[in-house]
């Protein structure tokens, strides 16, 4: 036990100390808060946010960059409902697997074809994604036909009583999908902290010529990473549709956005290197508690857009403003030393 | 009267004090020398004058007059122009543009390319530089470079110019005309700052010489007054050869043979031969191909031709992984950007190429990470706070030893090593020698690419020398000599020891 408090850096969980005092904060100032209700839905939307940012943090670990995710969740829950139009009905049970291996298949491919375009085609990461966020979006359009569908409208009722537990249900007192996110995280941890692939990641991120020379074959594992972010936006689409009970073409437009900001806030720095998805994932059950919190005040959604961006803001300036900081305590040493010797000097003399 | 003036400067890295109180005044019109070992904290001080650098602590004075510089363009403002060791040109524009780049002649935006031409003929003609004005930089030679880079310095018309190891990659007669120029200018009444590591040059042309030595102010003299062994004595304080003594050993079987190498214009027909326990350097200037060669045989860049056999058998090399397989070590020359994951731990950092034998079912077993970090920081006396401590807070020294043990863990028969002591301190250059000498002794076959004379006179059994991508020397020990290396780096001559195998 004393051994696991060792590894655990506690100056890099700022996130989850102002996660707390957010809560109590919260807590003590709205009646909202005093009602466990708001935690479980708390955590149920910051699970799928989480799970999302699983992969994302591989990705900016190793200074790369997936802009696409969005597009990519909205094609992946249209091809989902599509698929359920057809199998639920006469497949039944089965018919619900098969999509849902169908989705996590499709999800590897899309994140491997952005992987593809970087490592392969050499094209910057901020550009390829943004390329495939058109083309992923477009797509979700195409195989829609630009309608939304109701997923309580396809398949049968004992079979929507499936998505319900999904999306909406609880075990153990806590939501299914943090169950999930919890299977999600220590998968993921295990695979950045223990495997190769992990280790490749953060060497990447450190520097690709250091790499080169440790003979880390840095094309298949920057294909790899861009596969993870699909895989775990994969299952992150599969329990956003069930907890919205629908698709559409045109949904979480913008959510890449939060989910880079969410690693960012979690401390992963955008200059790579480093990375944690524990802090990661407390840094999305943060922004959902901001959002609840604004919504139990009463504010209004476009004030809302602001505080948002606002933190998205801080969140990509705390690397500066850690530098900054980091300058200042160097500088004042360097001064209380020079100080000291001097001091000591004129002692002697 | 005093031109510059620095005083108590105080500067840190993570893991390294760079300078610790250092002040130095400068005389107006005279050529001031600036020596010490690598890492004694010359080139963060020029860089500190040059505004690239912000101090910790201390103060400027300039003229008597206390400033900030800022950046760059504080500096020049302040009438101070810095020629850096790395070139900082933009090859694909043409002579005149890059040096009057941030200044260029012309009205509305658009720019008088026939006045700019002509000041630049003008600035040629004054500096003797054999080229047009309209020559593209990419075009030159790496010395015609560093000429450029000169009459960047001086079209600024700075008072104070600071010129960091410019001869690193001049031959004799360039390092003469560069002699004339620093004579117009001080006949002009500008005061220059001269940082050499090569003591002839000190006693040919400056007038004074301060010597720091590990980021400390050891002291100031006339040039006159001193003589080649108490310049040393000053700069290196403890005399290495007492710290390190030579180890001869037997060498044993062929392990590396290369033939033929090439690469289209910078290297050809390179064959050299390497033996169990046998620690040969590759010396040459800058830009002779040293680097490129060794790369190739690593696999970390393409050559055109040639064989790499290794233990008879020809291989190859398509890339490091299978370098490292085969059996080749490298450890690169710059720890900053190449050698070290800065934000990894140490653990993490010794071994990174053989995270697959360390796995078990695909998980990396921390244990024998633990293991394989306590066997080598114990043999190799490393020093470091826990297993977990990241590896950017460590000295370079220590950084190195980390580096050379991270390629040591995969097994290598054969290690390639670029400068392997830059930027570490004596007491740990030692240590890194006494390490090289202990593995060539255990039979290891090493390759030491050095800029620094001194070390591949004291490490090696033999040497290289390589002047454009070709190999122009073959010394052994007891024929070294600093001048016949000197000579064969510069293509002045070409030597290779009797009964010598190459």
């Amino acid at each position: 036990m004393k051994k696991f408090f060792k590894k655990i850096n506690f100056r890099e969980l700022g996130i989850l100390y102002a996660l707390i005092i957010l809560w109590v904060l919260l807590f003590a100032t709205n009646r909202t808060f005093r009602d466990a209700d708001i935690y479980i839905s708390i955590l149920r939307e910051g699970s799928i946010l989480g799970i999302c940012g699983i992969g994302m943090t591989f990705c900016i670990a190793s200074r790369h960059f997936d802009q696409s995710i969005a597009s990519m969740m909205a094609l992946l829950a249209c091809v989902y409902t599509a698929l359920l139009t057809k199998l639920a009905p006469s497949a039944g049970g089965a018919g619900i697997f098969i999509s849902f291996l169908c989705v996590m298949a499709l999800s590897v491919v899309l994140g491997a074809f952005n992987g593809f375009l970087v490592a392969k085609l050499r094209i910057p990461a901020f550009i390829a994604t943004l390329g495939t966020l058109y083309v992923y979006r477009a797509l979700a359009y195409i195989v829609s036909g630009g309608d939304p569908v109701i997923i309580n409208q396809i398949v049968s009722k004992e079979q929507y009583g499936f998505f319900r537990t999904i999306g909406m249900g609880s075990f153990l007192g806590l939501p299914v999908s943090f169950w999930i996110m919890l299977i999600c995280a220590v998968t993921g941890t295990v695979i950045l902290r223990k495997t190769k692939l992990g280790r490749h990641t953060l060497a990447i991120g450190n520097s690709v010529s250091a790499s080169r020379i440790s003979g880390i074959n840095i094309d298949r594992t920057k294909i790899y990473i861009f596969t993870l972010v699909g895989a775990f936006v994969g299952v992150g689409t599969i329990l956003n549709a069930a907890f919205l009970g629908s698709s559409n073409p045109g949904m979480s437009a913008g959510y890449e956005f939060v989910v880079i900001s969410t690693v960012v806030l979690g401390g992963t720095a955008l200059s790579g290197g480093k990375g944690s998805i524990f802090t990661s994932i407390a840094a999305s059950i943060f922004l959902v508690t901001v959002t609840a919190g604004m919504n139990a005040f009463g504010m209004d959604s476009f004030a809302q857009r602001v505080v948002q961006g606002v933190i998205l803001l801080f969140a990509f300036s705390i690397n500066g403003i850690r530098a900054a900081m980091e300058n200042r305590r160097v500088k004042s040493e360097a001064t209380k030393h020079a100080k000291a010797t001097k001091a000591s000097a004129s002692d002697n003399g | 009267m005093i031109a510059i003036e620095a005083k108590n400067i105080y500067k840190s890295f993570p893991g390294i004090k760079a300078l610790d109180d250092v002040s130095i005044a400068v005389e107006k019109g005279e050529v001031h020398a600036i020596v010490g070992e690598n890492g004694a904290g010359k080139s963060t001080l020029m860089k500190i004058f040059g505004g690239l650098y912000d101090m910790d602590s201390g103060s400027i004075l300039i003229n008597g007059t206390p400033c900030e510089i800022k950046s760059i363009s504080g500096a020049l403002s302040h009438g101070i122009s810095v020629i850096y060791q790395e070139l900082n040109l933009m090859p694909s524009l043409t002579i005149a543009e890059n040096i009057f780049v941030s200044d260029l002649p012309g009205s509305l935006g658009q720019v008088n390319y026939r006045k700019l031409n002509q000041q630049t003929r003008e600035l040629m003609e004054r500096l003797s530089l054999n080229a047009k004005p309209t020559d593209l930089v990419s075009t030159l030679s790496v010395s015609q470079r560093q000429m450029v880079e000169i009459m960047k310095a001086v079209s600024h018309n700075s008072e104070i110019i600071i010129m960091d190891e410019p001869t690193a990659a001049l031959n004799n007669q360039e390092v003469d005309t560069l002699y004339n120029i620093i004579h117009k200018l001080k006949a002009e009444g500008k005061t220059i700052l001269y940082i050499s590591h090569r003591l002839r040059e000190i006693f040919d042309i400056s007038d004074r010489v301060t010597v720091l030595r590990d980021g400390r102010y050891v002291g100031t003299r006339l040039t006159s007054e001193l003589d080649e062994n108490a310049l040393v004595s000053m700069m290196v304080g403890r005399d290495i050869s007492q710290l390190y003594k030579y180890q001869p050993t037997q060498p044993g079987e062929t392990v590396l043979e290369v033939q033929n190498l090439e690469k289209e214009g910078v290297f050809s027909d390179v064959s050299f031969s390497l033996r169990e326990g046998e620690i040969v350097g590759v010396a040459g200037l800058m830009g002779c191909g040293r680097e490129e060669i060794v790369k190739s045989i690593y696999g970390l860049t393409r050559r055109d031709g040639g064989r790499v056999i290794l233990q008879g058998v020809e291989k190859d090399i398509k890339s490091p992984s299978v370098a490292i397989k085969e059996g080749i070590g490298f450890v690169t020359e710059d720890r900053k950007d190449s050698g070290i994951f800065a934000l990894m731990t140490i653990r993490e950092n010794i071994s990174v190429n053989i995270l697959r034998a360390l796995s078990r079912w695909g998980l990396i077993r921390t244990d024998m990470e633990d293991e394989l970090l306590v066997s080598y920081t114990s043999s190799m006396n490393m020093k470091y706070a826990d297993e977990m401590q990241r590896i950017m807070f460590l000295s370079g020294g220590n950084q190195q030893k980390f580096i050379l043990a991270r390629a040591l863990a995969s097994g290598c028969k054969v290690l390639i090593m670029l400068e392997p002591t830059r930027g570490i301190d004596v007491g740990a250059k030692a240590e890194i020698y006494s390490l090289l000498s202990g593995l060539a002794a255990k039979g290891m076959a090493i390759l030491v690419i050095s800029s620094e004379l001194p070390e591949i006179m004291s490490v090696c059994y033999r040497s290289l020398v390589v002047f454009q991508g070709q190999i122009t020397g073959n010394i052994l020990r007891d024929e070294m000599d600093e001048n016949l290396i000197m000579r064969c780096a510069t293509g002045n001559e070409t030597y290779f020891s009797k009964g010598a195998q190459i």
